[in-house]
């Protein structure tokens, strides 16, 4: 026993103990039989009334003999009541402090749930290839076996005769002398009109005949979810690969999961700072950051990215918040720079970057963004690359927190007003670097777009294409499901490892909520409904979240473990009921005995004299 | 007639029943029979004369004792709702992630104690919230939890300022100082909290750990210790289990890569001794039956202002930048017998996955953050502005070339 911890120890000796007095207990009331029954044969005969011994058992059987009555029990009975009242006072009050409330919670087969989840990552879609000669048909048959995961549905006059039908799409015929005439951006919302009511999982393929021009054979994708090329309506060689690389979008997944993306509350606080590092008079710049930020050149972000993230954008600017490297001057670039590797120590931790500190709007971390205007004397100042060159958005990331750009003032001289505004134009430059370090953060550029030889029209309002955004959504939708039942499965874990903690049944609640999102999540992929799926998932995540860190009860303890419980029970226990344990069993034997000699002396009584009178 | 079955035991239950609950499903193997006693005996007779009823009484005895603590351990090992094959803490779990590289450094920095004449604790704790700064974490990175407000106390004559040297070096209370828990708020239950991130709904930011699977974690704890537990407030204890379970939840949550726990009391290195979760590394001021000694006073202030072992490692400290590579076991060995007056003990026993010289110091210590310096520019973003323009129904412009937009190279969008 050399290795149990002290306090089983003490506890088993205690238990030991209080047995071991029990059974002696027992013994002793067992012993006092023989002499009681030696004297109860003569109980009746002989009485010695001067008897020093008090309470002797022949004398006391004596008593209890007189006249046959039966012992009313009161001491057995105020011992009985005390017994019952304490007990259940004290055995309530030590299970209130040492037992934990454990909530009956749902056990799932969690790896089950994961191979399902893992079934539903595999992203599908369903293309409308819009042919309109008739001889193309074959070979979108044979596309539609080579590409897996894509139902390709054609559209074609050919096919009917007022016009081409689809589930959700109306299109007029022939569209190629529509479109033929229209640039590409025209082109794009041209689509976009006749397919609006189509789920998000859809995408048009569409092919516009031109007459006879000579046509490169360009594919173009577009901002939403259409491509379309131009051909001349002749036999095209490379028709077969062109068509292939269209859906390439498509297959767009995120490898790994970008930490500002996979935020449980699915909430995205980008908070921009405006750095002026030594502003003086004529020297320092600020902002107007609602009207020229966020409302001129942000104003479409949150809406392009609300199926993924419901983005926050804040707005500050700090004074006198100088970076901790002193940068060199470099006569190659005429200017200050910074070098690469120097790049991780450039954010000064003293800096109040953090705007809301006592309010929490989120359960993640803020995207920082930070506008840093370096010191006059430091000015102009330029980041480099790893080949020592300037880099073009003059401006780092970095990882888990966010990013940086340099701003130079023009010509790093002060101006007249004591603090001057920045312009559009002027922020138009960070705005862009922000957009493109943002696509860096969500992942986008790690995204395995294969080499297609495309025009992409670059979403230029809000920097983000919705067919960028379904990869987006898809990727939570795995993300989320997996993050969910890795939550969950933790959970699971913790509660049946750690016996003592207590689980409040609003967690059990919790669990079994995220359970059935989960479910909802994975039907809804089934049926290639991304979007919901997404929102279930998310759902799912958050509450298994909500779960984990449930704070339970916010006074106490949430463990009770054995050393708290020996100190707790035993002083409750041991002094109290022990004692009026023992005394009860000896008063209710005292009590059996009383009761069976007066029965025999009754029967004594009755027979003896009954005889005699008559 | 034996009242009692005697009882065998089929493989070792001394080995079993030695150990504790978490290694209780190693006894799945164990079978235990119940063997009615038959009194059939291979001693020879004369010899069974003289002790059989004496060996039968102390084989029933011991049998008594082991079978009851075997029913009492396995009852209360259903009864705890863990079935034997689930029990077992998180150090049997399968590690749900591989190590992942550091991305952001975090610290907790814990003092303890309360009262005036604990100043070297707040002392401590501050010159250790000092170096983490200077090194680079930033404020919101660092959960700084004091006790007691020492600098405010009545009874120091330099009021709102605190020192760790009588010297007065350095004036630790500073300008700059953002003390998340304060006062009676700092409780075992706090510490629990912030460690396994179970907060009240509306907790700030700034007081929270939100760390993920990338993260490194300086615990940082000075106070009054004792074997297997630390005092705070002078009247609460935080146990060595209750520290172990925090970090099997967040192991479990996978919440961090790897953990520095640093303990800075009397018997530190007890404080560690229940860790299961892999990837803590713990280094104590002191071992087992040791104190931990403070180490000088400072007249004027009336108290002791340090504690030998933060001193030296500040020390230590003071010769990094947050550039530096100097690894763990350098600074360890520094921490000598003859400085601490007590034995620096490295407790490695869940730091398994690599050599603790590979491990530098501002891995723990420094703020070091993972940059990239983008290349190529985004030149087609306009802004959400053009929008109106653009959402009115597309009229049939003829097409002409000037009218064309800029068509973009699929590379300039960053796509690989």
């Amino acid at each position: 026993f050399e290795d149990v911890p002290h306090d089983t120890l003490a506890l088993y000796g205690v238990v030991l103990a209080v047995c071991g007095r029990l059974v002696s207990e027992v013994k002793r009331l067992r012993s006092l039989g023989p002499d009681y029954v030696a004297a109860k044969d003569d109980a009746g005969a002989s009485v010695p009334e001067s008897s020093a011994e008090w309470l002797s058992p022949a004398r006391e059987l004596a008593k209890f003999t007189k006249d046959g009555a039966r012992p009313r029990g009161k001491r057995l009975i105020v011992i009985g009541y005390t017994l019952v009242v304490l007990s259940t006072t004290l055995i309530t009050a030590a299970y209130r402090v040492s037992v934990s409330k454990r909530a009956r919670v749902n056990r799932n087969d969690y790896h089950e749930m994961q191979l399902r989840a893992d079934a539903s990552v595999r992203r599908r879609a369903t293309v409308r290839v819009w042919v309109d000669h008739e001889r193309h048909l074959d070979n979108i048959h044979a596309m539609q076996l080579a590409i897996a995961g894509v139902d390709v549905e054609v559209i074609s006059p050919h096919r009917s005769s007022s016009g081409a039908f689809s589930s959700c799409a109306v299109v007029e015929t022939p569209w190629s002398t529509a479109l033929d005439k229209l640039v590409d951006d025209d082109i794009d919302v041209w689509i976009h009109e006749r397919v609006k009511s189509c789920p998000s999982s859809s995408y048009d393929v569409v092919f516009i005949s031109t007459d006879g021009e000579a046509v490169d054979g360009n594919i173009v994708l577009g901002q939403n979810r259409a491509a379309w090329m131009r051909y001349d309506g002749k036999s095209n060689p490379a028709f077969d690969a062109s068509a292939r690389a269209l859906f390439a979008p498509l297959t767009l997944q995120a490898p790994h999961m970008p930490p500002f993306l996979s935020t449980s509350d699915g909430v995205l606080l980008v908070s921009f700072s405006l750095v002026n590092a030594a502003p003086v008079k004529g020297y320092a710049l600020s902002w107007d950051f609602e009207r020229d930020v966020e409302e001129h050149f942000l104003g479409a972000l949150p809406g392009a990215l609300r199926r993924v993230l419901d983005t926050q954008i804040e707005g500050q600017v700090l004074r006198h918040a100088q970076s901790r490297i002193r940068p060199r001057w470099s006569e190659a670039h005429n200017a200050f720079v910074v070098d690469a590797a120097q790049t991780p120590f450039f954010i000064d931790s003293d800096w109040p970057i953090d705007t809301s500190v006592a309010y929490t709007p989120v359960n993640g971390k803020p995207l920082h963004f930070a506008v840093y205007v370096p010191p006059q004397h430091e000015c102009p100042l330029y980041i480099l690359d790893e080949h020592e060159q300037m880099s073009n958005t003059n401006g780092f990331i970095v990882e888990g927190w966010g990013g940086i750009v340099i701003f130079n003032p023009p010509g790093c001289s002060a101006h007249n007003e004591s603090e001057r505004k920045l312009n559009r134009e002027e922020i138009s430059k960070f705005v862009t670097a922000f957009v493109q370090q943002l696509r860096e953060h969500l992942g986008l550029t790690a995204m395995n777009l294969q080499k297609i030889k495309a025009t992409i029209l670059p979403p230029k309002e809000s920097g983000f294409a919705a067919w960028e955004v379904d990869a987006l959504v898809h990727a939570r939708l795995v993300s989320d499901s997996h993050s969910a039942i890795s939550t969950l499965s933790s959970l699971d874990k913790v509660i049946s490892d750690m016996p003592d903690m207590a689980i409040p049944q609003e967690i059990a609640d919790l669990i079994s909520d995220s359970t059935q999102s989960f479910e909802r999540a994975i039907a809804l992929a089934q049926e290639m409904r991304y979007d919901e799926a997404a929102a279930s998932a998310l759902h799912a995540h958050a509450v298994a979240e909500a779960a984990f860190f449930h704070p339970f009860s916010l006074d106490g303890l949430q463990s009770y473990p054995i050393e708290y419980k020996v100190a707790a029970l035993i002083p409750i226990l041991l002094p109290m009921l022990i004692p009026l344990l023992l005394a009860f069993m000896r008063e209710a034997n005292h009590f059996a005995l009383r009761t069976s000699c007066a029965e025999r002396a009754k029967r004594r009584k009755k027979s003896l004299p009954t005889k005699a009178k008559i | 007639m034996d009242m009692y079955p005697s009882l065998r035991v089929v493989t070792s239950w001394k080995r079993c029943c030695a150990s504790t609950m978490i290694s209780w499903k190693r006894c799945e193997s164990v079978r235990i029979r119940l063997v009615r006693a038959t009194g059939s005996q291979r001693h020879s007779p004369t010899r069974r004369a003289v002790t059989a009823s004496h060996t039968r009484a102390m084989r029933r005895g011991r049998a008594f004792v082991v079978w009851f603590a075997l029913a009492w351990r396995q009852a209360h090992a259903f009864a705890w709702s863990a079935p034997l094959e689930r029990s077992g803490r998180a150090r049997d779990a399968p590690p749900l992630t591989s190590v992942e590289e550091n991305t952001n450094t975090w610290a907790v920095i814990i003092d303890a104690s309360r009262f005036w004449f604990n100043y070297r604790h707040s002392a401590n704790a501050l010159s250790m919230y000092r170096t983490v700064k200077r090194l680079g974490i930033p404020d919101s990175r660092v959960v700084l939890m004091l006790a007691d407000d020492a600098a405010c106390d009545a009874r120091n004559p330099q009021h709102g300022r605190m020192y760790n040297d009588v010297n007065r070096g350095v004036e630790l209370y500073g300008d700059d100082i953002e003390v998340d828990y304060r006062g009676t708020e700092v409780t075992p239950e706090t510490v629990i909290r912030v460690l396994t991130n179970k907060h009240a709904r509306g907790t700030p930011r700034s007081k929270k750990l939100l760390t993920d699977g990338a993260s490194n974690i300086l615990v940082y704890i000075t106070g009054h210790g004792g074997d297997g537990f630390i005092k705070f407030q002078d009247q609460l204890e935080l146990r060595t289990q209750e520290l172990a379970d925090a970090f099997a939840q967040m192991y479990a949550k996978n919440r961090y890569n790897e953990v520095f726990f640093i303990a800075e009391t009397c018997q530190a290195s007890t404080l560690a001794k229940a860790f299961a979760s892999p990837r803590i590394l713990a280094l104590s001021s002191s071992g087992l039956g040791e104190n931990s000694f403070s180490h000088h006073s400072d007249p004027d202030i009336g108290v002791y202002v340090i504690d030998r072992f933060t001193y030296n490692t500040l020390e230590f400290f003071e010769q990094l930048n947050v550039e530096n590579t100097t690894t763990v076991d350098a600074y360890v060995k520094t921490l000598t017998q003859a400085k601490l007056l007590s034995t620096a003990v490295l407790d490695t026993k869940t730091f398994k996955h690599r050599a603790v010289n590979t491990v530098k110091l501002t891995e723990f210590f420094g703020g070091v953050s993972k940059t990239k310096v983008l290349s190529g520019v985004l030149d087609w973003f306009v802004g959400a502005e053009s929008t109106s323009e653009r959402t009115k129904p597309p009229t049939l412009s003829p097409k002409t070339p000037s009218l064309k937009y800029e068509s973009v190279d699929i590379k300039t969008l960053g796509f690989r």
